[in-house]
C-alpha cells in the first residue's frame, strides 16, 4: 500500500496527488497540495470499475466515491461521442461503397439500448456493460 | 557554488549546483541537462522513475500536474512530454495532443486529450507518459 493525498479540486471534483518519494508526504502536502488535503492509503480510493469513472469521484470527508448521477452524464457523453465519430465512419464506409456490418436500423437500435442501459445503472458495473454492445460494433465495423 | 567539470575554456563546458542537489552541466552558459524528468502511468499516476519531481497529481481524466522538487529558475524552461496513443479502434477519427495548461516555476499542467470530429476530449492512457524539463 501506497499513501496520497487527496482533496477536492476547484473544479469540484478530487485531486490525487502521488508523491514521488523525494520528499515526505507531509512535505508534499505542503509544498504541492491546497490547505485541507489530507493523507489516505491509495487502496482506499475506489477500485475496479468505479476507478475508470475518476472524473465522477467526490470526497466526503476522508472517504471518495462514485457520484452516480455525475457518472451517468459522462458516461452518455462518452457514447456521444463515441456514436458521433462511428456515424462518420458509417457514412464514410457507405460513400466509397463498403458495407457496414450492423445495418443502420440496427445501429440505431443499440444506440438506443445503450442510452437506456445508462440512464438505468445503479453500479458503474452496469455503466461499463451498458457500452460495451457498441464498442464492440465500432471493433467490428473497423476497415 | 560552481564546480568545474571540465575546465576547457573553448567550450565553458561547467557543472554548477545552486545548493539544492540539481546539477547543471552548462556550456556557455546555457544548461544542456534535463532539470528534471519522470516516468508515471496515467490511468493511476503511479510513479515509476523521477529525478527533481516531489509529486505527480492527477486532476481529472487526462489533466496531470507534474510538481518539482526544486524550483526552475524561471518559467521559460521547454517540456518535452511523450505516450502512447490508445488504440484508435474504439473511435476512428481520433487524433492526439498534448496541452500546456499552465507552467509555473513550480510546476507543469498538462492535458493530454482526443481530438474528435464532434469536440475534443481529454483522456487517461495505461500507458507510460513520461516528460522531461530543460531550462537554465
Amino acid at each position: 500500500m501506497s499513501k496520497v493525498i487527496i482533496y477536492t479540486n476547484t473544479s469540484g471534483n478530487v485531486s490525487v496527488c502521488v508523491p514521488t518519494g523525494e520528499l515526505p508526504i507531509e512535505t508534499v502536502l505542503a509544498k504541492d497540495c491546497p490547505s485541507g488535503s489530507i493523507i489516505v492509503e491509495d487502496s482506499t480510493l475506489p477500485q475496479g470499475d468505479d476507478a475508470l469513472f475518476f472524473d465522477a469521484w467526490k470526497l466526503n470527508g476522508s472517504t471518495v466515491s462514485v457520484d452516480m448521477p455525475t457518472a451517468i452524464a459522462h458516461q452518455t457523453t462518452k457514447l456521444n461521442q463515441m456514436a458521433y465519430s462511428e456515424a462518420q465512419h458509417r457514412s464514410a464506409k457507405a460513400g466509397i461503397g463498403l458495407t457496414n456490418v450492423m445495418s443502420d436500423a440496427d445501429w440505431t437500435t443499440a444506440l438506443t439500448t445503450a442510452r437506456s442501459a445508462i440512464t438505468a445503472s445503479t453500479t458503474t458495473a452496469e455503466l461499463v456493460s451498458a457500452i460495451a454492445p457498441i464498442q464492440s460494433a465500432i471493433t467490428a465495423n473497423a476497415l | 557554488m560552481t564546480t568545474t567539470l571540465n575546465a576547457v575554456t573553448s567550450t565553458g563546458l561547467v557543472q554548477t549546483s545552486d545548493g539544492s542537489g540539481v546539477i547543471k552541466v552548462q556550456s556557455n552558459g546555457v544548461t544542456t541537462n534535463a532539470l528534471a524528468w519522470v516516468n508515471f502511468t496515467g490511468s493511476s499516476a503511479t510513479i515509476n522513475a523521477n529525478y527533481n519531481v516531489s509529486s505527480v497529481t492527477r486532476n481529472s481524466i487526462g489533466n496531470y500536474t507534474i510538481n518539482f522538487t526544486n524550483a526552475m529558475t524561471n518559467a521559460n524552461y521547454a517540456w518535452a512530454i511523450s505516450y502512447a496513443l490508445p488504440s484508435p479502434s474504439a473511435n476512428n477519427n481520433a487524433s492526439s495532443a498534448i496541452a500546456n495548461n499552465g507552467n509555473t516555476t513550480s510546476s507543469l499542467n498538462i492535458l493530454m486529450q482526443r481530438q474528435t470530429a464532434s469536440s475534443g476530449t481529454t483522456f487517461d492512457t495505461d500507458y507510460v507518459v513520461t516528460c522531461s524539463i530543460f531550462g537554465n
